[in-house]
């Protein structure tokens, strides 16, 4: 270290050690205000916070989602424990439960569909047209010959596997969620729709001889918040266990306490900044404070480690704790900045993924982090030089003892930084870096499972998501492809509703794909309805009349169409929401884009970018509208006719004209709503399929961010943290030794997860990212020590050997602490806790093993001059 | 001149239509809408939406999609003479095969008309007939080489559903609304005619010298002097009834809506109850071994009838 950074150093060892008592008290009621805003803290889970915004399917998803709904819905299926369901005590459940559905808050009652909703009717050919009416009769009265009636009708009315279960042994009520408040704007609770979903649950339950069964996004957040509460246990062990494993090394009371509280101090402060920045904490997130609380612990140790060392060598004399202290921080800054900065960088660069919930974690672990700095590198080093060394004769007796005895176990890991163990390292390295490569091309993006992965695979939603499934022919996952066409396409063009329904039996013959929905297929069984349900006009018309005829009592909240039918979803409903089931359909619908591609009308894209583009008080503006519109004034569509024959007769000199021009560019403005993405216009007849809303086609768009992010942030972690070690160790060779073993983990965390299952997703992306960032954390102060006994002219074996009796010990201690720590999340409720204290766990492990054993076999390798001692 | 060249637009405007309009070979061929399904007594054949022309040479375990179909329009119909196939559909399409459908051409259309043909029967190699939508007539006496086009009844424009051959001379058409058609004269003149009962009837059938006619919710209709007089039939469904077929063990079996299945003896009808989710039959073909094969919108199906 320089002369410039010593005297840096003793400023602060100075300006803290002389203030003690006051920075105590301010951290004391840092604290204290902290603690405060910590229990305010509320969770909050939400829906869109999962999507990435900008990506190019949820640009869809948002154009449409008021019209067609987005991807949030409940399903709760009423099935019978045995038989089928015509029987008065199950219509009885399925009408209470439908209209409980409704009384639920933040559920769109338009929304809501059943066979008791008018909304669902059946229709028959009879002699002379069409009857048609609600499922269940107004006059209905439980009875044989009315069930059959009733059956009858669900069959007509075409529910059957949707509505209704395959065997008739259950039925379905689904609705819409609003996350939102449409008037009030106001988010609506998860956790409390999910209380009353499992209340609706209980109450028909209850002595019934029926079970529900009960699936949506809001089921997933209740149950996941209801595990993640579990996390409480889990730190409250990790605590237990931590301190433990803390008395047994440290040999005393205070050292075992004091690196706790201050780890604790730090997760309070965290938290307590949370509130502050107006944020809540997500259940994804909420392994985030225990990960700060470890890496607390893991510098911690460094700390006292160091300062029992200095306490036991005598150094200073007497056994002064204050003076050990001092020197402990002189000598740990410099590496405990670095590694916790490195850390909070590696944190930080996750902010880059663009999607919310990952960067509320990156905000969350950042802060958290950047707390520790404080916390551990001041806070911890003033309770150290309080503890009064008097009374600790017999126990430094001890660390000296422990400390001058040669010790075997570390001689035999020194082995590593000579030959022949370090040749071996290297190559087990290599081969491992082989496997690991190989392997980790196995791992699945997104879900590699059926079913919700966050909750165990036998978990109540699982099973109900399960059964629904295996009941009824549509099951919950689906992705809707949006086709845009020119106004009224459905019933005016026969040239777009043929593309679309070619465009449906392509997505059917897909593998996977179990169901394909489309208001093709409607109007095509409608015009067989209005020739006596002869399947033989089961063909889409021609004739614009007969379209209109057979479309015109299609509503819009079938969700099959929008208000002036120009765009109409294909409802793709898959097997599962398995990564390569996604990636099937997101390739075939890319296929037939690209062999069919829409043609455009530059003209009328023409006429609406003015449109957009237009200023009454802008000559120009108002110019390039007129030529626009002029260049369409032969035959204009209804759309724009309006402008368009105004504009033909209008003097663009003539105020009132301007004036009424602008009324009319409001008017179009006001009837069709800017999208998010303005495309350009469509030609006539023209089909534009626009990936995608539904719950699938959030997973492939988040899929798709992840994958693409997945590179650059850890290019982005690794480039920060070399950095960081060639500023600090100004060496290129000792920065590769720090680095490498840090990559092998990386590859190897990756083929584990492909070893288990696990897919890389929003919530095990991170996990990757703050493993590498608490790995080198290891590195970095195994090599600054190591670099600190080189420089005193030591050979590489003996430096090494030293450093391993202190800084290696400290560092084997805290991996093996913090993944038994970890490790016991595998038995959480939660199936993304289980699999990221697994993961965890590994990377702990493997970092310490890489930076105890590889480390010095690359140091032995790059910097063959420290062989021998200077 | 003018003409001419009128003509040759229309050929090269069909050949547009036929290039781009080759019915595409799809995985799920077997899972989409069938409307008739035929055999030769070596290949079945089984016509429906998209152009789609399944094809089994082995008594129905194995299907294979007609890859030269010209068209992707909906097809209703299908006659088989030995390898000669005509298939029928909408547009007013008419498509022939001499192959047994592996190849085809189209040999008339009319987009235009935006009618479609909705039954087709030849009774030799050359003479046939194709029905459809308001009156709509066609006949041929070159194998479909070129087509009359005309009306059954200059003054009637119902839908006509379905041609059958009684024997030499004798024809029978079902139409729309309660109207029905028949023929002394091998289809050279017919007599239009009102049935007892006044919904669609959308199939007949010869069996044991009885003209039987089924259609709309469930009724079915006996004849046993060419259509002089009937006898309404008491049927055990509502469902609409759509194809028939005379199996070899000599029974006559009507499908139709929601999976009806019923089998016609001596002036009654009987439900069976074959397991199926199959929705709408349209039409049923007895094959070797006592099996059906059944087409409708949920595809082909073969079931053994007990």
């Amino acid at each position: 270290m320089s002369n410039k950074n010593s005297s840096m150093v003793n400023f602060l060892q100075n300006l803290i050690f002389n203030n003690k008592k006051i920075i105590l008290f301010i951290i004391l009621l840092i604290t204290v205000g902290m603690l405060y805003f910590a229990s305010q803290l509320r969770v909050d889970a939400g829906f869109k916070k999962q999507l990435p915004l900008q990506h190019e399917y949820m640009k869809t998803f948002m154009d449409y989602e008021t019209e067609f709904g987005g991807a949030n819905r409940l399903l709760i299926a009423v099935m019978t424990k045995e038989g089928d369901m015509f029987n008065p005590s199950f219509f009885k459940t399925l009408e209470a439960v439908t209209d409980d559905v409704f009384a639920i808050k933040g559920v769109s009652p338009a929304s809501v569909t059943s066979i008791f909703t008018p909304n669902v009717r059946f229709v028959e050919v009879v002699e002379d047209g069409f009857a048609g009416g609600n499922v269940i009769p107004s006059d209905f009265q439980a009875s044989p010959e009315m069930f059959e009636v009733v059956r009858g009708n669900i069959v007509k009315a075409g529910v059957v596997g949707r509505l209704v279960a395959e065997n008739f042994n259950g039925a379905m009520v689904w609705a819409e969620l609003l996350e939102e408040d449409p008037v009030s704007h106001k988010k609506i609770n998860y956790q409390d729709v999910a209380d009353q979903l499992e209340n609706i649950r209980l109450k028909h339950e209850q002595g019934n001889e029926q079970v529900l069964h009960v699936i949506g996004f809001a089921k997933i957040v209740g149950d996941i918040s209801n595990g993640a509460k579990s996390v409480v246990y889990f730190f409250g062990l990790a605590l237990f266990i931590t301190a433990i494993l803390l008395y047994l090394y440290s040999g005393n009371i205070k050292l075992t306490i004091y690196p706790l509280i201050c780890s604790v101090v730090a997760v309070i402060w965290q938290l307590g900044t949370l509130k502050i920045l107006g944020f809540g904490i997500d259940p994804m997130n909420i392994l985030t404070p225990f990960l700060i609380f470890a890496i607390g612990v893991s510098h911690g140790v460094q700390m006292i480690s160091t300062w029992t060392d200095e306490i036991s060598t005598h150094k200073h004399g007497k056994w002064d704790g204050e003076k050990a202290a001092k020197f402990t921080f002189a000598v740990l800054l410099a590496p405990g900045i670095i590694a916790l900065l490195s850390d909070t960088i590696g944190f930080a660069t996750i902010y880059f993924i663009d999607i919310r919930i990952i960067q509320e974690l990156a905000i969350t672990a950042t802060i958290g982090v950047a707390l520790i700095i404080i916390t551990n590198l001041i806070l911890l080093p003033i309770l150290l030089s309080t503890i009064n060394t008097s009374n600790l004769g017999d126990f430094c007796e001890r660390c000296k003892l422990k400390k001058d005895k040669d010790s075997k176990f570390w001689r035999a890991i020194a082995g590593f930084i000579k030959n022949p163990l370090a040749s071996i390292a290297v190559l087990v390295l290599i081969g491992l870096f082989g496997f690991g490569y190989i392997k980790s091309q196995e791992m699945q993006i997104g879900d590699s499972q059926t079913g919700v992965p966050e909750l165990r695979p036998d978990a109540q939603y699982n099973v109900d998501a399960k059964t629904i499934s295996s009941q009824f022919s549509l099951g919950v996952d689906m992705i809707s492809v949006i086709a845009e066409s020119s106004a009224n396409a459905c019933t005016e063009s026969y040239k777009a509703m043929s593309n679309i329904d070619r465009f449906a039996w392509h997505m059917e013959n897909i593998p996977g794909v179990q169901k394909v929905i489309t208001l093709s297929q409607y109007a095509k069984v409608i015009t067989s309805g209005w020739n006596e349900g002869n399947p033989k006009w089961r063909a889409l018309s021609r004739n614009n009349y007969v379209m209109r005829q057979s479309l015109s009592s299609i509503e819009t909240d079938t969700g099959l169409l929008n208000k002036d039918c120009s765009t109409m979803p294909i409802m793709i409903f898959t097997e599962d929401h398995k990564a390569s089931t996604i990636n099937n359909v997101v390739a075939a619908v890319n296929k037939y884009r690209v062999d069919n591609p829409p043609k455009m009308d530059a003209n009328l894209t023409k006429l609406v970018s003015a449109i957009y583009a237009f200023d009454d008080s802008d000559l120009a503006s108002i110019k390039v509208l007129v030529q626009a519109a002029r260049l369409l004034s032969e035959n204009p569509a209804e759309k724009y006719s309006q402008i368009v024959n105004f504009t033909d007769g209008m003097d663009i000199n003539n105020s009132e004209d301007i004036k009424t021009l602008n009324d009319e560019v409001n008017t179009y403005k006001l009837n069709n709503p800017h999208k998010l993405t303005q495309l350009d216009e469509l030609a006539e007849g023209e089909v534009r399929f626009r990936l995608a809303t539904g719950n699938v086609g959030v997973m492939a768009a988040t899929n798709d961010v992840v994958k693409k992010a997945q590179m650059p942030m850890l290019i982005m972690v690794y480039a920060a943290i070399v950095v960081l070690c060639l500023l600090t160790f100004r060496t290129l060779l000792g920065t590769l030794a720090i680095v490498i073993p840090l990559a092998l983990v990386s590859f190897l965390a990756y083929a584990l997860m492909a070893f288990m299952g696990i897919g890389l997703k929003v919530n095990t992306l991170p996990v990757v990212a703050l493993g590498v960032g608490i790995g080198v954390d290891y590195g970095i102060y195994i090599f600054s020590k190591m670099q600190e006994f080189l420089k005193q002219g030591r050979s590489l074996y003996d430096a090494y050997y030293d450093t391993l009796r202190l800084t290696g010990k400290a560092v084997f201690f805290t991996a093996v602490t913090l993944a038994v720590g970890v490790g016991t999340w595998m038995f959480s409720d939660l199936q993304f806790q289980a699999d990221m204290g697994v993961l965890l766990a590994f990377m702990f492990v493997l970092n310490m093993l890489g930076a105890l054993l590889i480390l010095p076999a690359l140091a032995f390798w790059l910097m063959p001059k420290y062989r021998n001692p200077s | 001149m003018n003409k001419i060249l009128l003509i040759c637009l229309m050929f090269l405007s069909v050949n547009a239509l036929a290039e781009n309009q080759k019915s595409e070979v799809m995985e799920k061929f077997l899972h989409s809408l069938y409307l008739d399904v035929k055999t030769n007594n070596k290949s079945i054949i089984a016509v429906g939406e998209r152009g789609h022309v399944a094809i089994s040479t082995d008594y129905g375990i194995t299907w294979e999609q007609s890859s030269n179909v010209p068209t992707r329009t909906t097809l209703t119909a299908l006659s088989m003479i030995n390898t000669n196939v005509w298939a029928v559909g909408h547009d007013t399409t008419i498509i022939h095969s001499s192959d047994s459908g592996k190849n085809w051409d189209v040999q008339f259309v009319d987009v235009e008309r935006q009618m479609p043909l909705l039954d087709v029967l030849f009774i030799n190699e050359s003479e046939g007939f194709a029905i459809g939508a308001y009156g709509t007539y066609l006949t041929t006496f070159d194998g479909g080489k070129n087509w009359n086009d005309s009306l059954i009844s200059p003054d009637e424009d119902y839908h006509l559903n379905k041609i059958i051959k009684i024997d030499q001379f004798k024809l029978f058409v079902v139409a729309e609304a309660g109207h029905a058609y028949r023929s002394f004269d091998a289809g050279k003149n017919w007599e239009s005619m009102k049935l007892p009962y006044s919904g669609s009837m959308f199939g007949a059938a010869y069996y044991k010298e009885q003209l039987i006619l089924y259609g709309l919710r469930g009724n079915v209709l006996v004849s046993n002097d060419f259509g002089d007089t009937f006898e309404q039939i008491k049927s055990p469904v509502q469902d609409s009834l759509f194809g028939s077929v005379h199996t070899f063990n000599n029974k006559l079996i009507i499908v139709g809506a929601n999976g009806a299945v019923l089998q016609y003896k001596n002036n009654a009808l009987n439900r069976i109850n074959l397991p199926n989710n199959d929705g709408d039959y349209t039409e049923v073909l007895s094959i070797k071994n006592n099996q059906l094969v059944f087409v409708g919108e949920s595809g082909i199906s073969k079931k053994q009838l007990r």
